[in-house]
């Protein structure tokens, strides 16, 4: 008896604490190493350019409808570990509860242009060391250009640019 | 009329831990063409990554509410030598603001494992 009351007492303490939920199921053979969930894509359409495997179906659920990016956020958190590279989403909508849920199809790329979480934080390690190397002097301001917030596109100048 | 009320309140209680701690929706695959002698639960190493040498896919397993022990006790019947497990799903706070962070990456739905066997040299 005291067992179901702490059961009951965890449900509604989740309730309260805001908890979404996944449901993966896999349907690929064997295991795959986890990927950086940071660099899992969301996709409503069938990546035609890159040849790829079904790793899972995944279904979210639980969602304000106003919480439509953390939804995505949920499940690259959740397929990552599967090794899923992207996540194909197939249809979505609202419960009888008014809660927003969607479901989709965990992918993984065969020659992934990201990489596996361990080698993905090995070339990030590379970059920083390359972009140490060569300091920047200053920005190049392109007025032709504008970024998503308005203002204009700057690239760096580097060091050893300036020289040539 | 009371005796009815307890057998309702027992038969209640009975499902909820039924419903709670029962493991669900077992579906394995098995792909060998011969089938291996079981082996016992202690010899089956559980793996949460791949190895570093090279090995062979026996079988997938998956369930819903199953423990390592489970997915363990799967591995060892099929006669494998280890089981990467891999739990998946779970619940996922509505709080969280980046991807690469889940505070309920301790929860899961759905115990994901793959039996395998490692290559000899012969």
């Amino acid at each position: 008896m005291k067992r179901v009351y702490l059961l009951g007492v965890s449900c509604l303490l989740l309730i309260a604490s805001g908890c979404a939920s996944v449901t993966v199921t896999k349907t690929a053979k064997g295991y795959f190493p986890p990927t950086d969930p940071d660099e899992v894509e969301i996709l409503v359409t069938v990546p035609q350019d890159k040849g790829f495997i079904e790793l899972a179906t995944v279904t979210t659920q639980k969602w304000s409808t106003r919480a439509t990016a953390k939804m995505h956020n949920s499940l690259r958190a959740k397929c990552a570990p599967l090794g899923a590279n992207a996540v194909i989403l197939g249809s979505s909508g609202i419960d009888y509860e008014g809660y927003y849920w969607a479901s989709g199809v965990a992918i993984r790329y065969k020659n992934p242009g990201t990489v596996d979480k361990v080698s993905y934080k090995q070339q990030e390690e590379k970059t920083d060391a390359t972009t140490q190397q060569r300091k920047i002097t200053g920005w190049r301001i392109d007025a032709s250009r504008k970024g998503a917030d308005g203002s204009f596109i700057k690239t760096p100048v580097y060091e050893d640019e300036q020289k040539k | 009329m009371r005796g009815l009320r307890d057998f309702l309140i027992i038969g209640i209680i009975v499902l909820l831990l039924c419903k709670i701690g029962c493991v669900s929706d077992e579906a394995n695959r098995y792909y060998l063409k011969y089938r291996l002698p079981a082996k016992g639960i202690n010899e089956v190493e559980v793996l949460w990554a791949e190895p570093q040498q090279p090995y062979i896919v026996i079988a997938d397993f998956q369930a819903y509410n199953a423990s390592i022990k489970h997915m363990r006790k799967r591995a060892a019947e099929v006669g494998a030598d280890a089981v990467i497990v891999v739990p998946a799903g779970g619940y996922y706070s509505t709080g969280e603001i980046w991807a690469d962070k889940d505070s309920q990456s301790n929860t899961y739905s759905r115990m994901i494992a793959t039996a395998i066997q490692y290559k000899t040299d012969q």
